[in-house]
């Protein structure tokens, strides 16, 4: 008896997964425990073991498919087993494995980069091609699939690619309703779409990369915090100078130790001091219940650039922690990240974020916030700038600071007060000292 | 300041108007730039006054035969300057035409030479004097092809021609030996044989019309061979001596001997013409043609290609598909040049009209094939014009019955490939044209009879296991 298969709980508060990837391919035998499919879902890539030995009927569910947890993925049966509407099916939902360390950024390295250059794609596109040109055989004529042309046209309109499509038509042949079904399914049934397409004249011609994976996730939580959030923008400066010698000076100390130390852990122990003093900024806010949810703890997430994309991995409790041990696990969660290693709590929990912009250029940024949280500090680069000092124009170390805020939450007055504390504290460094540790 | 345009087009044939008039329906700012008559070869020395020559000829073949039907005519009489003017008129009209549908769509031209200077910047030295340089945001060569001639046998326009001389007949040859057996080798032999000449047609190949299928050519040359027109493979024209008036060829091959001719005409096929500086812009080229892509782009972006110039098959019809295309994707449209047949049209008595793969292609592309044939003998449309000779073949596959090619060699051939490369683009199956009612009666009922013979079902034939 064929056996339908659920998308199971992935993780916590989890409610849908996106398929990214099948590891078995439809008409092949799966053993019992065998990883099935990997799906990834706001905060992790699973990949989903087989809780059933038997053949892959159907892959219900195609790559990029977003599909809520409970709902049929997949379907198993014997070996010649025929499925029709008709069939009788069993449910089963399979276990997950404990989830293994992977972030939105985890296996999206490789993933993302799959889907983002034409190259892979293509590699991986001969691998199904072998599977499903004997499906593809009957309904190619001089290797090319069978489909009027007005089909071909409407394929070449769409961007999909017909060696990609499963034709529902006699003997296979591609109707205009199969090229539709594709294009907005946004994916491809035989393999991943990279047909060259005829576009854009009279020079180059973009290249369309799919939307998947981290790419959507960054793209659906960012529509969502500025849809949700009241953003509102402010901006201060920082005089760094006494902070730079601060640092030049440890640096050595801190480099015995194994740390590299940078300016990041400054800013980090600057603003859990700031967010103590002022908690509404380390909060979030609970439309529900009508009620702001001020946070206890000071978990700070670091927006970290990936080839990926953007990931958020957090600093837990970093008011407990030294500027030494927030530079060690600065590194050790960038790294994590660039490697896509980061595990579930690793990027969960955060209460407050820093952007720090600075390391890449630019002179001021409008950070978006990483909703459900209330702020987003986005710190600059440190430039010897000219300033006046008593009546004297000296040469400092300045730097912007701009903190992106829920209004619904934060007021103006409080944002700027909650900016210029962080601001004085890293005018006097020695005041950093007092901060809880 | 140069006049700057949103297209320039180099040549005004078939592909390089069709790019041009597209383009300019699409809103576009279009310069052609042709060098001797809008219409290119096709209308000015090609399709059209052969075509037309063809027409008189069969006229007074038809005439001839009714004397079996009981109706005789007095000996045709030839005026060769009126029919020369009819022609001139037929070809200035259809050229006018294509002015007119320039000026229609704001089209703009200028006769002359083109030169490349750099992928956005082409000069022309004009045929009325000067030069001009104009700048493009995209270029479409459509530089098409021209007559290859063949070494010590330069053509003197008077007793050795190439193409472009042969229809323009200044004065009827009595004996004409024409080098090539493709297309224009036999259509030409057709034309002088109607008109009343001895035509003797060599060709170094093993087979007439190159890699059409077999069958079909070699049914064509025995319809041929009845009309007095001999063909004779594997022989080669060794030299060519001009003797006063007329031409000594000395044959070597299945037919060896040295024969003194009126005129010799040298069809031994096309080769790719390409502008002035192209060789600058580091296109890549295929076997002397310009290569291109799927969109007739070339390897430099901004860059087309389409017609004679950009590859075979030589055919006005896939020249301006191509022409369509190129136009679509410079004004950002997903076209594409993706036809799953091209028809091909001999007009010869009986017209060749082939689509997709013959017996021999469809084998060697690793189908196993289906063959289904259908012979003019037994059909009663053919029989009412006299007719005997002729043949329509299918080629399908036997797995999947898909029609893999349509071969006719038969009257109104050139009417009845649509049917075929239809089919070929919408995947039909040789039985869905079996199913189809065709009109009685027709010689397109011969295809519908093919495909019933493929299945051992046709109606007016013994049935016979083919294939």
């Amino acid at each position: 008896m064929a056996v339908e298969l659920e998308m199971p709980e992935l993780a916590e508060s989890v409610v849908e997964g996106e398929i990214v990837k099948w590891l078995v391919n439809e008409g092949d035998r799966v053993e019992q425990d065998q990883l099935l499919v990997e799906v990834m879902t706001d905060k992790v890539t699973v990949e989903v073991p087989s809780p059933y030995a038997g053949i892959l009927l159907k892959q219900v569910a195609k790559e990029g498919e977003v599909v809520p947890i409970g709902k049929p993925i997949a379907i198993f049966g014997e070996p010649g087993e025929k499925i029709d509407d008709t069939t009788k099916l069993e449910h089963v939902t399979p276990h997950v494995q404990p989830v293994e360390a992977a972030t939105p950024a985890n296996g999206k390295v490789e993933q993302q980069t799959a889907a983002a250059s034409e190259a892979p794609k293509n590699a991986r596109a001969a691998e199904p091609a072998a599977s499903t040109a004997r499906e593809t055989a009957d309904t190619s004529l001089a290797g090319k699939p069978l489909a009027a042309p007005a089909v071909r046209k409407l394929a070449r309109e769409l961007g999909v690619d017909l060696a990609a499509v499963r034709g529902s038509g006699e003997g296979g042949r591609i109707q205009r309703g199969d090229v539709e079904r594709v294009s907005k399914a946004g994916a491809s049934e035989a393999a991943p779409a990279a047909a060259p397409r005829a576009q854009a004249a009279p020079s180059a011609l973009p290249e369309r990369v799919p939307l998947r994976g981290l790419r959507r996730n960054i793209a659906q939580h960012m529509v969502h915090s500025k849809h949700t959030a009241a953003h509102t923008l402010q901006v201060d400066e920082a005089d760094m100078t006494e902070l730079v010698r601060w640092r030049a000076r440890s640096k050595e100390r801190a480099a015995e130790r194994g740390v590299k130390l940078t300016y990041l852990p400054f800013f980090v122990k600057a603003a859990t001091a700031a967010l103590k003093k002022y908690p509404f900024v380390n909060a979030s806010l609970d439309d529900a219940a009508s009620e702001i949810v001020l946070k206890k703890n000071y978990n700070i997430g670091i927006a970290t650039d990936t080839e990926a994309g953007l990931v958020v991995p957090v600093i837990h409790d970093a008011d407990r922690l030294s500027i030494f041990d927030l530079a060690r696990e600065i590194v050790n969660l960038a790294e994590k990240a660039r490697s896509g290693k980061l595990s579930h709590d690793d990027i969960t929990g955060g209460t407050f974020t820093i952007t720090n912009v600075g390391s890449v250029g630019g002179l001021l940024t409008f950070p978006v916030i990483n909703h459900p949280e209330v702020a987003i500090m986005g710190t600059h680069s440190i430039q010897e700038r000219p300033v006046v000092r008593d009546g004297q124009i000296v040469v400092r170390s300045m730097v912007y600071l701009s903190l992106g805020f829920d209004h619904r939450v934060v007021d103006g007055a409080l944002a700027a007060r909650f900016l210029r504390e962080i601001a004085d504290l890293l005018a006097a460094p020695e005041l950093l000292l007092m901060e809880g540790n | 300041m140069p006049t700057s345009y949103d297209v320039i087009v180099i040549g005004g044939g078939p592909g390089g108007y069709s790019a041009a008039i597209r383009l300019g329906q699409l809103g576009k700012k279009v310069l052609c730039v042709e060098q001797e008559r809008l219409g290119g070869v096709c209308l000015n020395w090609g399709c059209m006054p052969s075509k037309a020559l063809l027409h008189v000829g069969e006229v007074i073949m038809q005439a001839k035969e009714l004397e079996h039907m009981g109706v005789t005519f007095g000996a045709p009489k030839l005026d060769l300057a009126t029919l020369n003017k009819w022609k001139a008129k037929m070809i200035d009209d259809l050229v006018g035409g294509i002015g007119s549908l320039y000026k229609s769509n704001k089209v703009e031209s200028v006769f002359g030479v083109a030169e490349i200077v750099d992928k956005s910047t082409v000069k022309v030295a004009k045929t009325d004097g000067g030069s001009e340089t104009y700048t493009c945001a995209a270029l479409v060569i459509a530089s098409g092809s021209e007559p290859i001639p063949l070494p010590n046998m330069e053509r003197n326009s008077k007793t050795i021609l190439n193409s472009d001389d042969a229809v323009t007949l200044t004065d009827l040859p009595k004996t004409i030996l024409i080098l090539g057996a493709g297309v224009i080798g036999l259509e030409f032999a057709t034309i002088y044989r109607r008109l009343g000449a001895d035509a003797t047609v060599v060709e170094m190949m093993d087979r007439a019309l190159g890699d059409t299928d077999l069958e079909i050519s070699q049914t064509l040359l025995r319809s041929l061979k009845k009309q007095g027109i001999n063909v004779h493979l594997k022989t080669k024209c060794a030299s060519v001596e001009v003797r006063g008036s007329k031409v000594a060829a000395k044959l070597e091959g299945e037919l060896t001997e040295t024969r003194e001719f009126d005129k010799v005409l040298v069809a031994v096929g096309r080769r790719p013409r390409t502008p002035k500086g192209v060789d600058k812009l580091g296109i890549k080229m295929e076997r002397g043609f310009i290569g291109v892509d799927q969109r007739r782009m070339t390897n430099v972006a901004g860059v087309y290609a389409v017609g004679d110039c950009a590859g075979g098959p030589l055919l006005a019809h896939k020249a301006m598909k191509e022409g369509v295309v190129a136009a679509e994707v410079i004004a950002g449209l997903p076209a594409a040049y993706d036809p799953m047949a091209v028809p091909n049209c001999v007009y010869t008595d009986p017209q060749v009209a082939t689509a997709g793969l013959s017996e021999e292609q469809a084998k060697a592309a690793g189908y196993e094939i289906s063959v289904g044939k259908f012979r003019l003998a037994a059909l009663g449309r053919a029989r009412t014009v006299g007719i005997t000779d002729g043949m329509v073949k299918i080629v399908g596959d036997k797995k999947t019955d898909l029609v893999l090619g349509i071969h006719a060699v038969s009257p109104m051939a050139e009417a009845m490939i649509g049917e075929a490369v239809i089919a070929i683009e919408m995947g039909a199956t040789v039985e869905d044209i079996g199913l189809s009612i065709h009109a009685h009666p027709t010689f397109g009922e011969s295809i519908m009879e093919a495909a019933e013979a493929l299945h051992g079902k046709a109606i007016h034939i013994v049935n016979t296991k083919t294939g």
